[in-house]
């Protein structure tokens, strides 16, 4: 049922990035809202359940963008093993975490995107990357307010335990 | 004594790397969705498909019913454009039936009908990095890769993958197409590709060669992808080097491809085999 209602947020998120956001704002540029469901996976729910997210999330991606095939599947696998790693040192329950980790992924999307595509310049257009993060910034902590009511935010049963809580 | 947990992070930076290496290869690679594509395009494809369609009723809703003030207007605006569209139609019938008589004279074949679809844009790509949109026009229409795709207004992209009833398609604006193209007046060569973010650049044209700012740039029909004379741009920008031997060259696009909402797909493009064997 948890993965049924997940492949559903999936696919929400998909038609938002794809035809909504298109639609409402074309001059703006928007980011990868999946990064949200990472996120949130990452921190909040199970590696196996967090793993089959990026995947299913990434497949996807993967075929209806222009990407190169596994461009979206790979960065969104390496954010759950990246975010999951951090949970090790970071105090998960700050409600501040989530947003700033959305922000770094965003960044670190770019990044990616700049290394696969053997440095074109494409992947920091002007202004882009800028706008992507503010809107992140701005977004994200009522987009991952919503994921938490609809998973009920529901204890992870292999999560390790923060540091700071030790 | 190396601890279990640096291994582990070790060991993961090198999964990270080899990952990385290998997607860079694969950016060289035509796109291969190893057997996902079809039913992932066709998937989202319905969705995307049914949404754009409830945003474009919505559209449609306020375009009848509450912009009705501004419809005067441009109806008389469109009425003054179809005068002017009549006799430029009427003088360009004029101008093919004397090129067909020439041609039939000179012995030249005639160019060839494509068969054209009309598609809806549903979706644009996610990303910033690839520019390009679906269209809810698949292989049941008739489409395939490597088709064409056009506005009245222009040349806008070439299909690049295809599902049953959904295509993707990457616009000109994309760092990865190119196609080869011509100026209109000095009938010279050269590639159009994408130049800085949001613009078209004309490359390859030789400094020997002329061409002015407001040319236009047209498909040539030598790559195997676009028929000839399709409109590209207009020259925007020239810029001489002494120690290049071609121009660089800066066109603008008469089509927006961020904003557009409806294509034409061109069903049978001309293959390279057929303009050797011409």
């Amino acid at each position: 049922m948890k993965y049924t209602r997940t492949g559903v947020v999936i696919l929400v998120l998909l038609i938002w990035q794809t035809v909504f956001a298109n639609w409402l704002f074309p001059e703006y540029p928007h980011y990868d809202v999946l990064l949200l469901l990472m996120v949130h996976a990452g921190l909040y729910e199970s590696w196996r359940h967090a793993v089959v997210c990026a995947i299913f999330a990434g497949v996807l991606m993967d075929n209806i963008s222009g990407e190169p095939f596994g461009f979206y599947t790979s960065f969104y696998f390496w954010s759950i093993v990246g975010i999951r790693l951090s949970a090790i040192y970071l105090y998960i329950l700050n409600r501040l975490l989530p947003t700033f980790l959305v922000a770094g992924l965003v960044f670190l999307e770019h990044c990616f995107s700049w290394l696969v595509w053997g440095g074109a310049e494409t992947a920091f257009l002007s202004g882009h990357l800028f706008a992507c993060e503010a809107e992140a910034l701005l977004t994200s902590w009522f987009m991952l307010a919503i994921f938490r009511r609809y998973f009920r935010e529901i204890p992870p049963v292999d999560m390790p335990v923060p540091v700071s809580r030790v | 004594m190396v601890s279990r947990r640096a291994i582990l992070v070790l060991v993961s930076f090198l999964a990270l790397v080899l990952n990385s290496v290998f997607l860079v290869f694969l950016v060289r690679q035509p796109h291969n969705g190893y057997g996902t594509e079809m039913a992932s395009l066709e998937l989202a494809g319905i969705l995307q498909d049914s949404s754009s369609s409830f945003i474009r009723t919505l559209r449609g809703w306020w375009r009848h019913y509450f912009q009705l003030a501004s419809v005067s207007r441009e109806n008389d605006r469109l009425q003054a454009a179809l005068e002017k569209a009549r006799f430029q139609n009427h003088r360009m019938h004029e101008l093919e039936l004397e090129n067909a008589r020439l041609r039939r004279l000179l012995q030249l074949d005639l160019p060839k009908d494509h068969g054209m679809v009309t598609a809806e844009v549903i979706a644009r790509n996610p990303s910033a990095w690839f520019h390009g949109f679906i269209v809810n026009c698949g292989r049941a229409d008739g489409i395939q890769t490597g088709c064409p795709v056009m506005t009245p207004d222009g040349a806008v992209g070439v299909v690049v993958s295809v599902s049953r009833h959904y295509a993707k398609v990457q616009t000109l604006m994309d760092p990865g197409c190119a196609i080869d193209g011509m100026a209109q007046h000095s009938r010279a060569r050269g590639m159009v590709k994408a130049a800085d973010a949001g613009a078209l650049g004309f490359v390859y044209f030789l400094r020997r060669n002329s061409v002015a700012v407001g040319e236009k740039i047209l498909t040539s029909g030598m790559d195997g992808i676009f028929p000839k004379g399709i409109l590209v741009g207009t020259v925007a920008d020239i810029q001489d080097r002494p120690e290049s031997l071609f121009r660089r060259i800066k066109i603008d696009s008469p089509v927006d491809t961020e904003t557009l909402e409806e294509v034409m797909i061109l069903k049978s493009p001309p293959k390279p085999a057929d303009l050797f064997a011409r």
